[in-house]
């Protein structure tokens, strides 16, 4: 197994640093509404918030990186592998088939924690500011992996339930957007409607958001009322359990799609 | 000794039957040719002996092991080439075969000794850098076949290693594969006559059925009735492929890209019969007499080139 995850690590990790669409969507894009967040939404807000405002936006714009790369561009590949015949070949080496997505998923990763620390450098290059030291970010950090954990499990769920890579994307496109809108990936949590905000900490991409958000930025819980804490231990453990679970079931989709191409019959 | 046994395979994805009753074994060091046109089954049968699909009913062994039950043991013998390329887009050359060398378990200064004579060989070393979105589709093939080629294994499952390809650039394919993988047994899909005679022994499949099977000299001798003429025009006539079908034997007519080709008991005869009666249809036409080839015997074997 260890020779198939290094080789597509490699891979996934080169294909993501390389494909245009992949760094524009992760990267270029979320710095973009950062920009554009900075200086025209966060406009009115007064001095002395500022820069944790802009700290705030900075980790939903992290967040929506990370869930652009698992949602769409982890589909994106597997779709276009498939297509490609990459599949067939496989299913014909003597490999294993865990080794592949325990690849895939490393790789993303990689790639998913320097697209974050792109997005994050320009934020606070921009003046964003976060209430934590070193210890908090190491503690943040886990929950980084399981926002992206839980994001490739729907982008592994809608590769292997789509046929055609054309709409693979255009459909991990739109629950990215439509998912990211409704669950305060985009708005801040206190602006949701009650429906909304319910979904959004259930949501398991935004629920590893909040968290991230809980321990780098304190003090935005108190200010804009949350209504509820991210920090405690059920909710943490939701989060990481809801982020596993999406995983697992993209996963067994994933190992699912495979046998059944490999043993048609 | 045998080194791929089929017995009595059928395949069907719920609609009709892909293969039918196929019986086969290729011997070790053979190279063996299926013929067929597109979904005659010879993609599939590819799939079934690389152990990407399995039979409906039936078996197969490489080398003794059983594709289904021991497929993990058959794997270890071949080597497939799909039709898809396989590829990644945004690797170079160089880096798809790492990826693929990781996988069969050689070592970097393994594999990368071996993809230096092979793109050096392939005429691919100067392109190994590039990333393959920057490939022509023959520079695709040709690292396909690199990649077919890396592990070194004993039998090799190609399915239309050079479709698509001019027929210069398949012929030149075909002859650095040859040159790769002697002593090695080898299964290879075509559609085109000509790639087919430089294997051993040539197997005509259509409609999922093998139809006959033997070296490509005795398939045209035992099948191609007459002479063949290759009667040439610019624009294709209806009226005069129904001229051309009931001079030919069997009124079997095979269209090509330049016009059509006749099989006629006297050649010189035909020739000027066709020629008369063009010329009273206002057709300019000219009339190569050619040596049978491979595709003829299909076309006689199956009663039609379907």
């Amino acid at each position: 197994m260890i020779r198939e995850a290094e080789a597509f690590t490699i891979r996934q990790f080169m294909e993501q640093v390389r494909s245009p669409a992949n760094l524009f969507w992760t990267v270029v894009w979320p710095i973009f509404w950062l920009l554009l967040g900075f200086y025209i939404f966060l406009a009115g807000i007064p001095e002395a918030g500022v820069a944790y405002a802009r700290g705030s936006m900075t980790i939903q714009m992290v967040a929506f990186g990370l869930a652009t790369l698992g949602m769409v561009s982890l589909a994106g590949s597997i779709a276009a592998d498939r297509e490609g015949g990459l599949y067939l070949k496989l299913s014909s080496m003597p490999i294993s088939a865990s080794g592949e997505m325990l690849g895939r998923l490393l790789g993303s990763l990689i790639f998913g924690l320097m697209a974050a620390a792109a997005i994050t450098a320009i934020g606070v290059g921009l003046g964003s500011k976060f209430e934590a030291g070193l210890s908090d970010a190491v503690k943040a950090a886990p929950f980084f992996i399981t926002l992206l954990l839980s994001a490739a499990g729907i982008g592994l769920t809608i590769a292997n339930l789509v046929k055609r890579a054309n709409a693979v994307t255009g459909i991990g496109v739109t629950l990215l957007v439509a998912g990211s809108a409704v669950s305060g990936i985009f708005t801040p949590y206190p602006f949701l409607p009650e429906t909304l905000k319910t979904f959004s900490r259930l949501y398991p991409v935004s629920s590893s958001m909040h968290v991230i958000k809980r321990i780098l930025l304190p003090s935005e819980f108190n200010t804009m009322r949350y209504g509820f804490d991210p920090l405690e231990s059920h909710y943490i453990a939701y989060a990481i359990m809801a982020s596993i679970a999406t995983l697992a079931v993209g996963l067994i989709i994933h190992s699912a799609a495979r046998i059944r191409r490999a043993r048609t019959l | 000794m045998r080194e791929v046994e089929v017995e009595d395979v059928w395949k069907t994805y719920g609609q009709g039957w892909v293969l039918q009753s196929i019986n086969l074994t290729v011997e070790r060091g053979e190279f063996l040719a299926v013929m067929g046109p597109n979904g005659s089954g010879k993609s599939t049968l590819a799939k079934i002996l690389a152990t990407v699909e399995v039979p409906t009913r039936g078996r197969v062994s490489i080398r003794g092991c059983d594709t289904i039950s021991d497929s993990k043991g058959a794997r270890e013998w071949l080597s497939y080439l799909p039709e898809e390329h396989a590829l990644s887009k945004y690797l170079t050359g160089m880096e798809n075969i790492l990826f693929f060398g990781r996988l069969y378990g050689l070592g970097k200064g393994e594999i990368v000794a071996r993809a230096r004579e092979l793109l050096e060989e392939f005429g691919l070393r100067e392109h190994a850098g590039k990333q393959v979105g920057r490939y022509s589709k023959g520079m695709r093939q040709k690292l396909s076949t690199i990649i077919a080629l890396l592990p070194q294994k004993p039998i090799m499952i190609l399915d239309e290693p050079a479709a698509g390809l001019d027929p210069l650039a398949r012929r030149e394919l075909l002859s650095l594969l040859l040159k790769r993988v002697e002593g090695s047994t080898i299964l290879m899909n075509t559609h085109v006559g000509e790639d087919a005679e430089i294997a051993g022994r040539v197997v005509f499949l259509s409609r999922g059925r093998i139809v006959a099977a033997g070296r490509p000299d005795e398939l045209r001798q035992r099948f191609v009735k007459g002479e063949v003429l290759h009667v040439k025009l610019p624009v294709k006539s209806d009226k005069l492929e129904g001229l051309l079908k009931s001079i030919s034997t069997g009124s079997l007519l095979r269209v090509t890209g330049e016009g059509y080709r006749v099989y006629v008991g006297d050649a010189d005869e035909a020739a000027k019969e066709i020629s008369e009666k063009s010329r009273e249809l206002g057709l300019k036409v000219s009339i190569v007499r050619e040596e049978p080839s491979l595709e003829d015997a299909y076309v006689f074997a199956v009663g039609g080139y379907d």
